[in-house]
């Protein structure tokens, strides 16, 4: 079986189409896996695939393969999708100057699986010393992945990039009670990737539980650690979303330039810090990365695009276009995201409030009507906190809100203490008030 | 191939050394309101080696099918590193070696119809979805066809090739009414070939009548209530409630379960018996063999009321002194095989179903599943829609119908089991471990429970 380079596949859809692009992946991943606290598996995982996209008389044509021997029924799709396929209102572009962003850590590409299996004991065991009965799930993995872009103007680009990712998931099981608790740390250099400090802060969360305490139903203000601020977050990852605001589901379309949240917010969208897991020198389209402020003081500066879209909606790509695989074709994401810190402790606010819930973990993330900032969530992991004073652990709790509302018009204060999360979020605990809760008890 | 694959398995140096390849090609098309939202043809290829090295598993999935014998390699590797730390070793249940060669059966091989021809079909029945819009607001249509040519191998002497294609297609509606929200879905699939989706127009016709028809049902009460279920319900119910239980590599890992299911105890009435069935042409999910390489037995988990047997795969029939069942399966050559369901249902009893409604003065018609939970025995279900059944006969539609209770002490509880056993193939699938879509068919006739509690949302 003869393998076809990309660049004999560009050549072989000149004359065919107008237009042709190649983007190739190649994957090595490691996961080793720990349940009930023994092991579980350990794998090698491989993956290389290509897709091919293509673009004749304004229609779009994609088609992807996993067997690079077929180049000839990777074509052959990629005509039949392009016979039947919607509108390419843009071009594939010409080769412009990445941004120099770290994304590769040999040091990664060195760990053994002997010394992953070791690192995940000494997470399970670190944890069972303290509590034997608990169930600890751990998993690990390091991969390294190669990236490979051509296309018919002329562009030809790659990289190749490592990841390390830790995670626990830790559940006590007593009368009538399961408490769960998860951390991850996930870094593309090893060095970054926190190892025992994940289990230290899943002990002392434990310990903060021990007390159970009530809490009673109606407004109170919310603390989200900058682990749990997805929560607040994720309807602006759908409102900023290009797409979102094209099909007019963005209650942020058309606001540019407009104060849309209270003025200590600034959001930036940062696809180029080193080592972080959503950092990349160029798009899964060849456009280059670069931050760029999506809320500045609390007013719309712009929306994320990849090419189609901005084409559709006549705007300008934001170098935002990535696929989740070889796969799919490219879709608008969100590369990571910074929000800056406030100007002095949290606690100064927090210690004059009589009762404040904390909420590290939340259950049913982003079913609801997310694009319009509501949430309805049960508390998975919550403390309540009287004058700044962790008093105990609050269960059977719900927690509703509209997030745009809480941003916009009840933001208490920001911490001035940033805190780096699963790897591709920077940002301080956020405090809001008046947040519905509904409490069994 | 054959050759490449037994060279590698000769040079392995593991204790047991299995490869599953797999080629896989698929196309898709699916329409969101009148246009065409996703239209894809696309194939794959890849393996996976796992190798047994002192009681370890090791494991190596790759699509790169030329370099079978360094993945090989790598897999005996892991499983050297993985022995070394593992507190039970395992242990697999002999199975004798096997050679098979099965191609697949279809009438029309869905490869060969075009992308054009298959987008027209559905674009046919998305036009009959919308073509009274009335109140809906939105409405899906998906057509999916996959084929997999999976080579099973192991070191043990089995050389397995078995096709297996799969045809899906699902409807979808959405109508409102001010504040007021209702969706009605429905989804059929096969292991056929392309004739499976032709002549369906009534699927999405009903699917754009129900959701409209939704918006006038009413909410139903909460309470206790003697409830009938529908074949796709009580199917759903079946797998989802108690199937999953019978999972041995789940079981095992539950001393509590254990304790409950012990075979020779009885769960239901005399005449319930909830089989998973292996080998049935043309199910959804059906194939000779499982991703191990053993034969597809027909399983009883409850024989007349009483509890028979579990689900196996090798590992766990040696654990607990069983025969493997054939319920190894991976949903592709990324995954592992696991201990998973095939065909499950109740089987065939005797009542009519006007018979069973006839004595029910004060009842619920409970139609398909709109989802479901289940945590160990405690089960909440959704009924697509409902029907009240007054004095013997089935009277307005209901919404919002939420079945929830202890699945042990509702198999009790089942009072009449039909005579109009149907096997249904959804097009969603099952999910467990990771691995979602696995193709399965469930199935019962209707049955009847006493005193089913229905939750008020």
């Amino acid at each position: 079986m003869k393998e076809i380079q990309a660049e004999e596949i560009l050549q072989t859809m000149k004359g065919q189409v107008g237009e042709a692009e190649v983007f190739e992946t190649e994957t090595l991943a490691w996961p080793v896996s720990f349940t009930f606290g023994r092991l579980e598996s350990a794998k090698l995982v491989q993956t290389r695939g290509r897709a091919l996209r293509v673009i004749r008389d304004g229609q779009l044509g994609f088609a992807s393969s996993g067997d690079w021997s077929n180049a000839e029924g990777l074509t052959r799709a990629a005509l039949e999708s392009v016979d039947l396929g919607g509108p390419a209102p843009f071009h594939f572009p010409a080769p412009l100057a990445t941004s120099s962003v770290q994304c590769f850590d040999p040091e990664v590409e060195q760990v053994e699986v002997s010394q992953m299996i070791e690192r995940g004991h000494a997470l399970i065991d670190r944890l069972l010393s303290a509590d034997p009965a608990l169930q600890v799930d751990a998993s690990l993995q390091k991969s390294v992945q190669s990236v490979h872009l051509v296309n018919s103007t002329g562009l030809d680009m790659s990289y190749r990039r490592t990841s390390f990712s830790v995670s626990l998931e830790v559940r006590r099981t007593e009368e009538g009670d399961i408490l769960s608790l998860y951390e991850q740390s996930a870094s593309r250099r090893l060095a970054e990737v926190e190892g025992i400090a994940l289990a230290e802060r899943i002990l002392e969360r434990l310990n903060w539980a021990k007390t159970i305490v009530s809490i009673p139903s109606g407004p109170m203000p919310l603390l989200c650690v900058p682990k749990s601020l997805i929560l607040l977050l994720l309807p602006l990852q759908s409102g900023l979303n290009g797409r979102a605001v094209f099909r007019h589901i963005s209650p942020l379309e058309g606001k540019e330039g407009r104060q849309v949240l209270d003025p200590r917010l600034t959001l930036v969208d940062d696809p180029c810090r080193d080592y972080a897991i959503s950092s990349a020198p160029f798009d899964d389209e060849g456009l280059p990365t670069s931050p760029k402020a999506l809320i500045e003081r609390g007013q719309l500066k712009g929306f994320l695009y990849d090419l189609k879209t901005a084409g559709l909606a006549g705007r300008t790509a934001t170098g935002n276009g990535f696929r989740p695989g070889y796969t799919a074709p490219p879709g608008i994401d969100s590369g990571n995201w910074r929000l800056a810190p406030g100007d002095s402790p949290i606690y100064d606010v927090l210690k004059t409030l009589p009762a404040v819930l904390l909420v590290e973990e939340v259950i049913g993330l982003g079913q609801g009507n997310v694009e319009q900032g509501e949430f309805s969530n049960n508390v998975g992991l919550g403390f309540l906190l009287r004058y700044g004073e962790n008093i105990g652990r609050v269960k059977n709790t719900m927690i509703s809100g509209n997030a745009y509302q809480l941003l916009q018009e009840r933001l208490l204060a920001l911490d001035d203490r940033l805190e780096w999360v699963y790897g591709s979020l920077e940002a301080p605990a956020v405090l809001v008030d008046a947040v519905s809760v509904t409490s069994q008890g | 191939m054959k050759d490449r694959i037994l060279r590698a398995l000769e040079k392995s140096p593991a204790d047991y050394t299995e490869i599953r390849l797999e080629r896989r090609q698929w196309t898709q098309v699916s329409y969101q309101n009148e246009d065409l939202e996703h239209l894809e043809s696309s194939n794959d290829a890849g393996g996976m080696v796992r190798a047994l090295v002192r009681g370890g598993w090791g494991i190596a999935v790759f699509n790169q099918l030329d370099e079978l014998e360094h993945y090989v390699e790598e897999a005996t590797r892991i499983a050297t590193a993985v022995s070394r730390e593992v507190l039970e070793p395992v242990e697999l249940a002999p199975l004798p070696p096997l050679q098979d060669d099965l191609p697949a059966s279809m009438e029309q091989d869905f490869r060969a119809v075009s992308l054009r021809r298959k987008q027209a079909l559905l674009a046919e029945y998305n036009d009959i979805l919308r073509s009274n819009p009335g109140r809906l607001v939105m409405t899906g249509a998906r057509y999916a066809d996959l084929f997999r040519e999976v080579t099973f191998a192991n070191s043990q002497g089995t050389y397995l090739r078995e096709e297996r294609p799969d045809v899906t297609f699902r409807f979808m509606a959405t109508a409102r009414c001010g504040q007021d929200i209702q969706t009605a879905f429905d989804s059929d699939g096969s292991s056929a070939g392309f004739e499976a989706a032709l002549s369906r127009e009534a699927i999405p016709e009903e699917v754009a009548r129900r959701a409209e028809a939704l918006l006038e049902a009413k909410p139903a009460q909460g309470g206790v209530y003697t409830v009938v279920l529908d074949p796709l319900l009580a199917g759903v119910f079946i797998h989802e409630a108690f199937g999953h239980l019978c999972e041995a590599d789940f079981l095992s890992k539950n001393k509590r379960l254990r304790e409950v299911l012990c075979p020779g105890r009885r769960f239901g009435p005399p005449d319930l018996n909830v089989i998973d069935d292996g080998d049935r042409p043309g199910l959804r999910g059906n194939t000779r063999y499982d991703d191990e390489g053993t034969p597809r037995h027909r399983v009883h988990l409850i024989r007349q009321g009483v509890l028979e047997g579990f689900l196996h795969n090798r590992e766990t029939a040696k654990r607990m002194n069983a025969q493997p069942t054939g319920n190894a399966r991976a949903v592709s050559y990324r995954f592992e095989p696991i201990v998973r369901m095939r065909h499950t249902y109740i089987d065939q009893g005797t009542v009519p179903f006007s018979e069973m409604i006839a004595g029910i003065p004060q009842g619920i018609y409970a139609c398909s599943a709109f989802g479901g939970q289940t945590e160990l025995e405690q089960f909440t279900f959704s009924a697509g829609y409902a029907y009240e059944i007054k004095d013997g006969k089935i009277g307005e539609m209901l919404r919002d119908v939420v079945l929830t209770g202890n699945i042990f002490e509702t198999l009790t509880r089942i009072d009449a089991i039909g005579n109009d056993l149907q096997l249904l193939g959804s097009a969603g699938g099952c999910g467990k471990g990771g691995q979602s879509g696995l193709p399965v068919t469930v199935g019962a006739p209707h049955i009847r429970i006493r005193e089913l509690t229905l939750g008020g949302r």
